[in-house]
């Protein structure tokens, strides 16, 4: 796909710029799991901006997308340990 | 108060794209998951729409339980339906025996359905080295007393037959006296 995003990143006050804005994705498609990883913790929390440097509009979207695959069982609400 | 007379609201039928997502029993065989998929397209060309997509991912394991089971057979359609028929659908994913999950999604427009890789690698799991230290066991010193301890209970073994002697000694020369003066001999004082 070739898409940008930040790994390793302790806060993305730097970089102002959102990955799905850079990217130009509109739709963000629940079933598309390795996006979906790098806005997600050790325990499968969502992460806030601040940390990932996502836009308002693509963070409402990227927070459906990741309720909608925790519905059907693709990634779990929590993990017990932190992997 | 006069009463609101409610007229029924005329619903604009508009044709939308949808997607249709399952998650099937498991413990079905692979002829009984054949009936249940032809039922539920028959189901959907019956609305007076079309199925443009549709795929059959076969049995996944479920990142947690649902109704006791591991697995589970998934589908996904996507298809071009009308939108009064949406309470039909719904009654009928409810009422269905075989049906673990489902969910019904409206699409935006100009959508085209992608095949996603859903294997997520895991990181590989990183093994901490720690420098080994080379220790060198002296047999012939004790391990367990230290340097100080050591001096005393060598001054405490020295000093304490002194004593004795010194106590031994010294009662052997008061006899010697004693028996000089008793036994004979002249006094010399």
């Amino acid at each position: 796909m070739g898409v940008i995003f930040s790994t390793n990143q302790k806060h993305a006050l730097g970089k102002r710029r959102c990955a799905f804005c850079t990217n130009k994705m509109d739709y963000i498609d629940f079933k598309d799991l390795k996006t979906l990883k790098y806005f997600v913790d050790g325990f499968r929390r969502i992460k806030p901006r601040y940390y990932t440097g996502v836009c308002l509009q693509h963070q409402k979207k990227l927070t459906s997308a990741i309720k909608r695959a925790r519905e059907m069982a693709l990634i779990p609400f929590v993990n017990k340990f932190r992997a | 108060m006069a009463k609101k007379t409610t007229t029924p609201r005329e619903v604009e039928n508009s044709l939308n794209m949808y997607e249709l997502m399952l998650i099937l029993n498991p413990d079905l065989r692979d002829t009984e998951v054949k009936k249940k998929l032809k039922e539920i397209e028959d189901m959907l060309n019956k609305s007076g729409g079309k199925i443009t997509h549709d795929d059959f991912w076969g049995k996944k394991e479920l990142a947690y339980r649902i109704k006791k089971q591991t697995e589970g057979y998934y589908t996904v359609y996507n298809a071009e339906l009308p939108s009064s028929f949406m309470p039909e659908l719904k009654q009928y994913l409810r009422i269905e025996k075989e049906l673990l999950r489902s969910m019904v999604i409206k699409l935006p427009a100009g959508y085209t359905y992608t095949k996603y890789d859903l294997t997520v690698e895991e990181k590989p799991k990183r093994e901490k080295e720690f420098p080994k230290k080379n220790i060198s066991i002296k047999h012939n010193a004790p391990i367990f007393h230290s340097k100080k301890k050591e001096e005393k209970k060598e001054e405490k073994s020295v000093a304490a037959p002194e004593t004795k002697e010194s106590a031994s000694e010294k009662k052997l020369e008061l006899d010697k006296k004693l028996d000089e003066i008793l036994g004979g001999g002249d006094l010399k004082l």
